[in-house]
């Protein structure tokens, strides 16, 4: 039975989580330069904008839920705790980030793209549980 | 939780990948329940015990019990 840890599905995440990046990098943008340029916008021109930059979460959405499905009970509970990490984490920074670049105590250097802060995060989440993990938590 | 599954294992002389796939988990999930770094759902702990012919305080046990 081929389980979420199998060589075929590492593969078949690599590619959905690279997707996903790549739909949360360029949805917004194109959303917002939709949005911004056309400030008189029709309703269905700014509706559409609003699609576009929503649909981008989607595939990230859909990752987590064929993730979910595939995993074993110990999988599940190793993903649900990273997710949820990575969740808070990113929430946290980009939160931050957002006040702190609308007060302009932001440096230019400090910005990161969202798909970059959204990694570092699944990452810290990753060595977060794996250490848990490793100290029988 | 300190459990057995290990030495009823090496008994039938199955791998970790093939007691997986007898339960339908992965490798992985038998060596966290092995080693004790994860405890296994009541239904799981109950498909080792049925597929080992034990019950499942023969496989599982606390470790403060003697």
């Amino acid at each position: 039975m081929a389980r979420l840890t199998s060589v075929r599905q590492i593969w078949t995440f690599i590619l959905g989580y690279g997707g996903s990046l790549l739909a949360l990098g360029i949805a917004p943008a194109v959303a917002m330069r939709m949005l911004h340029d056309h400030p008189h916008a029709s309703t269905a021109h700014a509706i559409s904008g609003v699609l576009v930059g929503t649909l981008g979460v989607v595939p990230v959405v859909l990752l987590l839920l064929w993730m979910y499905r595939r995993s074993d009970e110990y999988e599940r509970h190793g993903m649900l705790l990273v997710t949820g990490i990575a969740f808070a984490l990113a929430l946290v920074v980009m939160t931050a980030l957002d006040y702190l670049a609308f007060t302009d105590l932001l440096p230019a250097w400090v910005w990161l793209p969202r798909w970059v802060t959204v990694t570092i995060c699944w990452v810290i989440s990753l060595i977060a549980v794996r250490v848990a993990r490793g100290r029988h938590l | 939780m300190k459990n057995r599954l290990r030495v009823l294992r090496a008994e039938r002389a199955w791998s970790q990948q093939e007691l997986g796939d007898r339960l339908g988990v992965s490798r992985q999930a038998i060596n966290a329940v092995e080693t004790g770094k994860f405890d296994p759902s009541l239904p799981l702990a109950m498909k080792l015990a049925r597929i080992f012919n034990q019950t499942v305080e023969q496989i599982f046990s606390l470790e403060d019990d003697a």
